[in-house]
């Protein structure tokens, strides 16, 4: 890809010339998003305004310049890695819209918004946005609706396509489109909110999204419940599926998370097990809150726990969830390469892929520790290596591919929240058959037939390969494997 | 400290490679960091921002970045005020791989020399006999309101222009002609409240650290603390011969500078023998706490400079660690427990500009909660980003004036919407830059900026009629 010098003149007439970057210093701090293989774009560009976006994507359209959209760079698929080069096209000043309205418990927020500021500005209004990414202190809305990121509270709450009401989306050639609404109902037209949302940057780029708020549940409390066996926690979260209440949120840590967790930053609490569950609920008073807690902690008990513990105050819940937040960082501490999967399967084959995960484990000799979202099936197999070593990688690459193997044959699916990006790409195909990449094909060729929105990202590269000038080198990176 | 450049060089003399290895696979990338980060705030751009610095150091480090102007910007217009450090869930040391970077010989040429303010200031909180002079020469400045001279020869002299913004925070000077304090402080600053009680050994005696810029500028921060430590019941020893921190040198990188003022501290405080050092300076409590580190690899002074750091305190946390009332002479010993000072409610509004290098440095947050809670009639009134460097950063605002102003001004909107009477902050830096801020979002008159510790005794300080009667409330 080649950027010429007449476009850049094109776009420093658009924007100014103090907001488009060129210097190799800032290609290198474009280059990368969350996850570990940076690619260099050609420029950058930071718009502040959709008419901006507009006349960007029509003179990169008309230049067939390939054009990756970034939010906070916070992904974890590569979606916002410019590999192939071309424009990096950040997003992050489109953050001055962000007004909530508790009449029509909506909020209309600009694409920059990051998602913390979204959840306070609900909550000094007495409502709520759910979806909760665990980068929400960084990400913005553009990145989470074209993500479609999910989080610990989708299992009670949904993820983000179901906040989703209305989108303002510029196209390919610069047409900006205004989609839905502010209503709960709309049926008019095709449901093109849906399409866009998850899209990961491929058919459109969002600038403003209307989003459905809710009202704020006042109470909460935490339960941790013990075991001596993976697997019986696993069971449990079958059984709380089937018996009720639903939890706000339901996470899974097994004996090497406890354990790595709790020697980074002690508890205090007594947590020595072969797995804990963490579990939130909330509800509109204490005694609704009080009595899903007796239910659960009855639930956890009949389906193996050695101990419930119900939170006493919140200074001992945020205690327990600090357990949680730091096993991330925890497990660096062995080493330092974290390969974090999002494989997902049905509730009820959380159990069998907890053994198959073990049994991937043992066979590739990998130091894979399982935490996440149990109550979606979200698990989160994360192995973590040095990504020095040649070897070790070798053996994490396996280990990966059998785990979606392993998630696939239990009817699951590549990826529960974080996309397909660049890093799933060639797995797409095991999951999806011909016909179905046919249809998707010909939606990307509806709205991009130039492919310059994020090339080779999303698709299987074989759907898009010869159609754009990102697909060759999107082509010859991915036949290198993982590499995290 | 875990920052500054001076703590990177004093590390780098046995080859560092693989420790920048280390330090660079710990970042994740996830971006925790990002929206603690004054500039990145300010700028929105990822190259201004700790992940972003630490991907750019990581590539010069690594060769696949030559060092050139844009690379040096992004890293140079790094605080140092480790708000990042604190974010980040896997503690990288984001400054120590900005340091590193800078280090490399290639930027030497692309690098400004330090501007004359900043090597003025070095030099003369080096020497005790300029610091004699600097209030003296301050109440001049004032007097012939040089000051406004200063500024309009700005757009020749930047340099002077720059100084003349920042001193225009200071508190006014008193007369060299009359020794004693003004008279508005009279009433506050008595001799001490009770007679100093003996304590036992080993019962907390302690000794108070006073600092160059604070002692020379901020003397009344320093005697409101110390009639703290009084009131708490304390003795409070004085250790002749002590100096500037070398805070300010180390992160100019002139670690053999800061190392002969921290020897010099370290003898003068172990002749005064105390259990504690305590200070009223985040930023210098940062460095002393860092002299055990500083002096690693000195066979002769190593064990005595850790000792030393690990007796220093600084005054919030130390007041707030004190049990909230003493039993009167009723523990056999021959006074009271060391206490916390009860304090009176002030009819205002406070809030808290967190010093970065008390907050993210020494981890020194609750402390000032807790003891202005009672003080602050009106209520305590949290910033939305406390611990956000207000742009000071010791001589950032004189090196970076357009940035620190921008970062400023965003505090300062931050500061109206909690609509507080009182901005309390914790280290003479800090003061300095918020009072200018104050100046320049038009609040003077309605908007004081005060040391914690000014605030403390503001509350704790007996009434005239109290002092009258002869009573203490100690």
């Amino acid at each position: 890809m080649t950027i010429t010098a007449g476009f850049l003149a094109g776009l420093r007439d658009l924007v100014g010339p103090q907001r488009v970057y060129t210097d190799p210093a800032d290609l290198v701090a474009y280059s990368y998003d969350a996850t570990w293989e940076p690619a260099s774009p050609d420029a950058v560009v930071r718009v502040a305004s959709t008419e901006e976006v507009s006349r960007l994507l029509a003179l990169a359209a008309e230049a067939e310049v390939p054009v990756h959209p970034r939010g906070a760079g916070t992904g974890l698929s590569g979606g916002a890695v410019p590999r192939g080069g071309g424009l990096v096209l950040a997003l992050n000043d489109l953050n001055r819209t962000l007004t909530v309205d508790p009449a029509d418990s909506v909020a209309v927020v600009g694409a920059g918004v990051i998602t913390l500021d979204l959840h306070r500005a609900a909550e000094a209004r007495g409502l709520f946005y759910p979806p909760d990414p665990a980068s929400l202190g960084a990400c913005t809305i553009g990145g989470n609706v074209a993500e479609n990121a999910g989080g610990p509270r989708c299992l009670k709450y949904g993820v983000t396509r179901d906040y989703v009401l209305g989108l303002e989306v510029v196209l390919a050639g610069g047409a900006v489109l205004h989609l839905g609404g502010r209503t709960l109902k709309n049926v008019t037209g095709y449901d093109l909110v849906r399409l866009f949302t998850g899209s990961e940057g491929t058919l459109g780029v969002i600038t403003e999204a209307t989003l459905r708020l809710i009202p704020q549940p006042p109470a909460r409390t935490t339960l941790a419940a013990l075991y001596d066996d993976l697997t019986l926690a696993g069971e449990t979260v079958v059984a709380i599926g089937q018996a009720g209440p639903v939890p706000a949120a339901l996470e899974i840590l097994d004996r090497a998370s406890i354990r790595y967790a709790e020697a980074y930053r002690p508890s205090g609490l007594d947590l020595a097990g072969e797995a804990l569950l963490l579990i939130e609920v909330d509800g509109p008073d204490s005694a609704s809150v009080h009595d899903q807690a007796r239910r659960l902690e009855h639930v956890c008990r009949g389906s193996g726990a050695r101990q419930v513990l119900v939170a006493e105050d919140a200074a001992q819940a945020g205690r327990l969830w600090q357990v949680r937040r730091s096993v991330s960082a925890a497990i660096v501490r062995l080493k330092p390469t974290k390969i974090s999967e999002d494989a997902t399967v049905p509730r009820s084959r959380v159990p069998e892929m907890i053994r198959r995960l073990a049994a991937i484990r043992a066979k590739h000799g990998v130091d894979l520790v399982v935490f996440g979202h149990a109550g979606d099936g979200n698990l989160h197999p994360n192995i973590v290596a040095n990504r020095r070593d040649p070897e070790e990688m070798a053996r994490v690459e396996r280990a990966v591919n059998d785990i979606f193997d392993a998630a696939l044959a239990l009817g699951g699916t590549l990826s529960g929240e974080h996309g397909i990006g660049l890093l799933k790409r060639r797995f797409l195909s095991r999951q999806l058959g011909p016909a179905e990449r046919a249809a998707m094909r010909a939606v990307k060729m509806a709205f991009d037939p130039g492919n310059i929105l994020n090339p080779g990202k999303a698709l299987a590269h074989d759907d898009v390969a010869g159609e754009g000038p990102g697909a060759g080198q999107g082509l010859a990176a991915d036949d290198a494997g993982v590499r995290p | 400290m875990s920052g500054g450049r001076g703590a990177v060089a004093a590390g780098t003399t046995g080859g560092t490679t693989p420790l920048f290895e280390h330090d660079l696979d710990l970042c994740m990338r996830c971006s925790a960091c990002a929206a603690t980060c004054p500039t990145y705030g300010v700028l929105g751009h990822e190259g201004f921002s700790p992940r972003g610095r630490v991907q750019v150091a990581g590539a010069l480090l690594e060769g696949r970045l030559e060092p050139n102007p844009r690379s040096l910007e992004f890293l140079d217009t790094c605080l140092h005020c480790e708000a990042c450090r604190t974010a980040c869930p896997n503690d990288v040391p984001v400054t120590r791989l900005v340091d590193l970077a800078l280090d490399l010989p290639d930027f030497k040429p692309l690098g400004p020399a330090p501007n004359r303010a900043v090597r003025l200031m070095l030099w003369a909180v080096a020497h005790p006999w300029t610091l004699a002079l600097l209030r003296p020469g301050l109440w001049l400045w004032q007097r012939l309101r040089l000051g406004r001279l200063a500024k309009s020869a700005g757009h020749r002299v930047p340099w002077l222009a720059s100084l003349a913004e920042v001193a225009a925070g200071l508190p006014p000077m008193p007369s060299p002609f009359r020794p004693a304090l003004p008279a508005r402080h009279a009433p506050a600053l008595p001799a001490p409240l009770a007679p100093a009680r003996r304590l036992q050994a080993g019962s907390g005696r302690v000794a108070f650290f006073l600092g160059c810029v604070q002692e020379a500028v901020f003397a009344e921060t320093n005697r409101a603390s110390i009639c703290l430590l009084q009131a708490a019941g304390l003795e409070v020893a004085s250790a002749p011969g002590q100096g500037c921190c070398g805070a300010l040198h180390l992160h100019q990188g002139r670690v053999d500078d800061a190392r002969s003022m921290a020897r010099r501290n370290i003898a003068a405080f172990e002749a005064a023998g105390p259990e504690w050092v305590v200070n009223s300076a985040g930023g210098c409590g940062a460095t002393l706490r860092e002299y055990g580190s500083l002096l690693a690899g000195d066979p002769e002074w190593a064990s005595r400079a850790a000792a030393f750091s690990s007796r220093v305190r600084d005054i919030s946390d130390f007041l707030a660690g004190l049990p909230l009332s003493g039993g009167e002479g009723g523990t056999g010993r021959d006074g009271p427990e060391p206490h916390r000072p009860r304090s009176t409610p002030l009819p205002l509004r406070v809030t808290i500009q967190d010093s970065c290098h008390l907050v993210h440095v020494q981890g020194v947050r609750s402390p000032l909660r807790t003891l202005l809670t009672p003080v602050a009639g009106r209520g305590l009134v949290e910033l939305p980003r406390p611990d956000q460097c207000c742009g000071s950063a010791g001589v950032y605002n004189l090196e970076r004036t357009e940035l620190a102003l921008a970062i400023l001004d965003r505090k300062m909107e931050d500061v109206k919407s909690t609509g507080a009477d009182v901005v309390v902050t914790a280290n003479p830096g800090c003061t300095l830059q918020l009072r200018l801020g104050v100046a320049r979002a038009g609040l003077t008159g309605q908007v004081r900026v005060l040391h914690v510790a000014d605030l403390l005794w503001e509350s704790v300080r007996p009434t005239e009629s109290e002092r009258k009667g002869g009573g203490s409330r100690g």
